[in-house]
């Protein structure tokens, strides 16, 4: 318990640290982050129109777009510097395994992305007046999300551990997952809806465009728990399989 | 006993398969500080990786402080009360301090900066770091570099410390300069080593017992002591005027030498001396009109014992094929 807090501390300084040392990087990435939103929104109400319930949408499912492209981002290169530096293999001689190191600094990355996330969402929520109510249901799909989001991040860390480069791969999924959040689901025959919400994530970004409607022992929402469980149990799978491999081949540092 | 390793073997599978640990077995004793040593791809470092667990073997067990290193309850136990450096520089974070390294790694080793704070500033003392332990580490020279990174390996106090190689990429004066701070290390805080590097003058000054490793087996293990003396072996420098190109293939068919030329035009003929008579010799170079300027002598043997038993080895091997 006592060398949890400590790993999770460490954790957690080394962040605070880097992002003092490069204090410049949150604040581009806030300035993209609200730039792209001014083109998305503004566009879509230039070409299509739209009332306040379409913003709420558009701005909720951008939110967790953005999410998961700092997440990929995160757990696809963290691994990749790492072994680039040499420090991964220092990390694997430490008695906290890598997928636990691996597992607090994406809570941690987690932590932080909300955080940045959030003055972001409230920035916008006060120039654009958006009204988001949080309610229990609101968490529940966001946590069937993050699931969903932790079991892309392991699968990412197992293939970047193992082929080390996989940047271009990331960066595909990123903009795919851009992609995902913003497809008219509602427009779509329902064995797609289906078949396309079981894609990480897909399902609780449906689910949230009407999350006041939603309950948290809908159908929909269970099986939206059990696609992010399945996606979590499939990517730490994929993570200990492709760590074995790396370990036996002696891969860990082949950059 | 701190380490017992039995018929440890690695096959690498590329386009051939090669063995990188041949059925290896050796043991460490609490307190020994023992050298591991060998040419470039000896095995040297999958031993060492095999050992922190970051290679997995394909046959043979490693025991640290009597625990199985294959089952991970046990590795993290291991891990606990051991440090490992690898690959010297590269295992720092570059973008943080020394002390943000050393409280970090501290941290994932479930240890509390605030009860090794002494020791550690005790050993950035030690190592000449002090006042430097605030800035980033990528300001360092290349021998602060590989201080720190031993700091960092030195910092969680932990029984049983594995080094592999190093004074590597240090220039000649840094790397005795850390030699000597090791060696003032060691006799402190005397806890168990093992060391692999190239570089006989660490392993003169620090080690107690050296394993030599070639093609994947240990072919010596013994005393240092006991190697210095095993051949009787002297090294002597002869310091002479120029040498014809045809007179030291003639030499070179009856001494066991190899001759470099100064930036003065004086030629140096290192000469391993086995049953050769020192007279021999001289009286040799005088007779092809060599001049003998100066002789030195090296007592040690022991790089001239090292080199012996790898070629001994190669020219059985050879004979064997």
């Amino acid at each position: 318990m006592k060398s949890n807090f400590l790993l999770i501390k460490a954790e957690i300084v080394r962040c605070l640290l880097i992002l003092k040392r490069y204090p410049l990087e949150p604040l581009t990435d806030m300035f993209i982050i609200s730039l792209s939103f001014i083109s998305i929104y503004f566009g879509i109400n230039l070409s299509l129109g739209g009332g306040d319930k379409d913003l709420t949408t558009l701005f909720l499912s951008y939110c967790l777009g953005i999410m998961s492209m700092l997440i990929i981002s995160e757990m696809g290169m963290s691994i990749a510097r790492e072994a680039q530096l040499g420090t991964l293999e220092r990390i694997y001689t430490m008695p906290s395994r890598l997928f636990k190191v691996i597992t607090v600094r994406n809570f941690v990355s987690l932590l932080f992305n909300t955080f940045k996330l959030s003055l972001f969402v409230g920035l916008f929520i006060t120039l654009l007046k958006i009204r988001i109510s949080l309610t229990v249901s609101f968490f529940f799909i966001l946590f069937s999300f993050f699931l969903s989001l932790l079991g892309i991040g392991y699968i990412l860390s197992g293939l970047t551990l193992r082929f080390k480069r996989i940047g271009e791969l990331a960066s595909i999924l990123q903009f795919a997952y851009l992609f995902i959040v913003l497809i008219p689901y509602d427009s779509l025959p329902v064995v797609f809806r289906y078949i396309l919400g079981y894609i990480p994530g897909a399902m609780a970004v449906q689910l949230i465009r009407n999350y006041e409607a939603v309950y948290i022992l809908s159908f929909e929402y269970i099986i939206s728990l059990i696609f992010g469980l399945s996606h979590l149990l499939i990517g730490i799978f994929l993570f200990k399989y492709f760590e074995k491999i790396t370990l036996k081949k002696g891969m860990l540092t082949s950059y | 006993m701190i380490l017992q390793v039995n018929d440890l073997t690695k096959v690498f599978k590329k386009e051939k398969e090669f063995k990188a640990v041949d059925g290896l077995s050796f043991k460490v004793e609490q307190g020994e500080i023992v050298g591991l040593l060998g040419s470039n791809g000896a095995g040297k470092t999958s031993t060492i990786k095999m050992l922190a667990g970051l290679l997995l073997p394909d046959r043979g067990t490693i025991n640290i402080f009597g625990l199985d290193n294959k089952e991970p309850k046990n590795l993290k136990q291991i891990l606990k009360r051991s440090s490992f450096l690898l690959e010297g520089q590269r295992n720092i974070y570059y973008n943080l301090s020394l002390l943000e390294n050393i409280m970090y790694f501290l941290g994932l080793k479930g240890i509390s900066y605030r009860k090794k704070k002494d020791h550690v500033e005790k050993l950035i003392k030690f190592f000449g770091l002090k006042g430097e332990e605030y800035n980033p580490i990528f300001s360092y020279s290349t021998g602060m570099k590989q201080k720190a990174s031993i700091i960092l390996a030195l910092a969680g106090d932990e029984e049983f410390i594995i080094l592999d190689e190093p004074t590597l990429g240090l220039d000649v004066h840094s790397a005795k300069n850390l030699v000597q701070l090791l060696k003032q290390y060691v006799k402190v805080y005397r806890k168990t080593f093992l060391i692999t590097t190239h570089n006989m003058n660490v392993i003169e000054a620090l080690c107690e017992r050296v394993l030599i490793m070639e093609k994947g087996k240990i072919i010596k293990d013994d005393y240092i002591t006991n190697l210095k003396n095993l051949f009787g072996i002297k090294q002597i420098e002869i310091i002479c005027s120029e040498i014809k190109e045809k007179d030291l293939a003639d030499l070179k068919t009856g001494y066991r030498l190899n001759c470099e030329e100064n930036i003065d035009g004086t030629y140096v003929l290192n000469l391993i001396m086995e049953d050769s008579n020192l007279g021999d010799i001289i009286i040799e170079l005088e007779g092809k009109g060599v001049k003998v300027l100066a002789i030195k002598s090296d007592n040690s043997g022991f790089e001239s014992s090292y080199i012996k038993i790898i070629d001994d080895y190669k020219a059985e091997e050879d004979v064997n094929i």
